[in-house]
């Protein structure tokens, strides 16, 4: 029978650090894009080709999304690293869990008495730890790019103020956002990219041939508009925090 | 984690049980935070800093061609006109030089005219004194040789008698004078 863990399942240990399948899928995609903007940087042209033109594209479109929000160009490529980075990480990490392999390679171990199957791999946003590390990044990274664009004591005016009472009640709430921003942020990407997993695992367990494609799409399209909706929720909470309050 | 061994409070103890179920742990999560910057820093040294450059630099080309094609096209325009100008000036100015060498060319026809008219009268009214003169001169010249014919002859009349002048005498006497 098959086993679902919430929890991104540990492959072994280093020095008591514990190395999950989540791990190992995330150095993966590190190093792809390590070894990608190698050859990138290599064969850099004034005219595009290959996959400088894909990479073009991509930043093309992130930046085009971020002049949406932001308003001048100049903005968008200040912050530009920060959002781009939390797209690509995102997407390549739910695309590399749709790869065939990943949580069908695997082990059988016996953990508390039962034999479960272990998968080399798992999808980076599977493992809650990868998607709240994402989070922590993008709610205290608003918070610093906020302060160094407008001043400590103008940000930090946005949450406590004495104004009147209804404002500082409003302040409160916005602060107490905040942290459930970390919260929302983590959770709703980890449990469509976990919901996805586990959907291909019954898929595949259910019916192996032909049946589970549509479902693959489906996680495709489900893992670009996660890292879109990851990357736009940021910028957007960016661009408040980086714009004066009125 | 079972609950006989969780000995913190109520809250705390399913709080620690949901971060045990969903596997979080900090070391993991530093080391994810970790990855997230090494990914941010690689990509932004090898990928979006020089694609970011080109795309500037390829949009200033671009700007710079756009713009040199503009001033060219203007460029070009205005020699047209610079052209046509010219062209104008230089059919102007040269109906103009035909037009003064016609009234120049015109002027030195009748000034050569009358020049020559002149010139000819001149000719003709010293040809005309010249011959005067020379008639004159024949005139006096006749003169002087009629009348040493004359003295001549009257000497010779002088010399015979009436009587005697017959034709043939006369005759003889014009030979002679002639012969002499």
């Amino acid at each position: 029978m098959l086993e679902i863990s919430i929890g991104a399942e540990k492959i072994f240990e280093v020095a008591g650090f514990p190395i999950t399948n989540t791990l190992l899928t995330t150095w993966m995609v590190v190093g792809f894009f390590v070894v990608v903007s190698q050859l990138l940087v290599r064969r850099l042209q004034l005219v595009p080709a290959g996959i400088q033109s894909v990479f073009e594209a991509v930043i093309e479109g992130v930046l085009g999304m971020m002049d949406g929000v932001l308003g001048e160009r100049k903005r968008s490529e200040k912050y530009f690293p920060l959002i781009a980075t939390i797209f690509l990480f995102v997407i390549s990490s739910n695309w590399f869990g749709i790869f065939p392999g990943f949580g069908s390679i695997g082990f059988n171990e016996i953990y508390e008495g039962n034999e479960v199957f272990i998968p080399f791999f798992r999808s980076g946003a599977a493992d809650l730890n990868f998607t709240l590390a994402l989070a922590i990044i993008s709610v205290i990274s608003v918070q610093f790019l906020g302060i160094a664009a407008i001043g400590f004591f103008k940000h930090a005016k946005k949450y406590f103020t004495f104004k009147n009472p209804i404002e500082t009640f409003v302040g409160l709430l916005e602060f107490i956002s905040e942290i459930a921003k970390m919260i929302s942020f983590s959770f709703r990407l980890f449990g469509n990219v976990f919901a996805g997993e586990v959907l291909l695992i019954i898929m595949g367990f259910l019916v192996p041939y032909f049946v589970p494609v549509p479902f693959l799409f489906l996680e495709l399209f489900v893992g670009f508009i996660q890292a879109l909706v990851f990357a736009m929720l940021t910028l957007v909470f960016l661009g408040m925090a980086v714009s004066e309050h009125h | 984690m079972e609950v006989e061994t969780c000995r913190m409070s109520h809250v705390a103890c399913r709080m620690s049980e949901l971060i045990h179920q969903f596997g979080i742990e900090w070391k993991i999560l530093v080391a994810q935070i970790v990855n997230f910057f090494i990914l941010l820093v690689i990509l932004k040294k090898f990928a979006y800093g020089p694609i970011l450059n080109i795309l500037k630099e390829r949009r200033k080309k671009i700007e710079e061609g756009l713009l040199a094609a503009e001033e060219s096209q203007k460029k070009l325009g205005e020699a047209e006109k610079e052209k046509e100008g010219i062209l104008t000036d230089a059919r102007k100015e040269s109906i103009g030089i035909i037009q003064k060498s016609e009234v120049t060319a015109r002027e030195k026809e009748s000034q050569i005219l009358t020049e020559a008219g002149k010139k000819a009268e001149g000719i003709f009214v010293e040809e005309k004194a010249k011959i005067h003169e020379e008639k004159l001169k024949m005139k006096e010249d006749i003169y002087k040789e009629f009348s040493v014919f004359l003295k001549e002859a009257l000497a010779k009349i002088v010399e015979k008698s009436p009587q005697d002048l017959d034709d043939n005498l006369i005759q003889e006497t014009l030979r002679e004078l002639k012969e002499m």
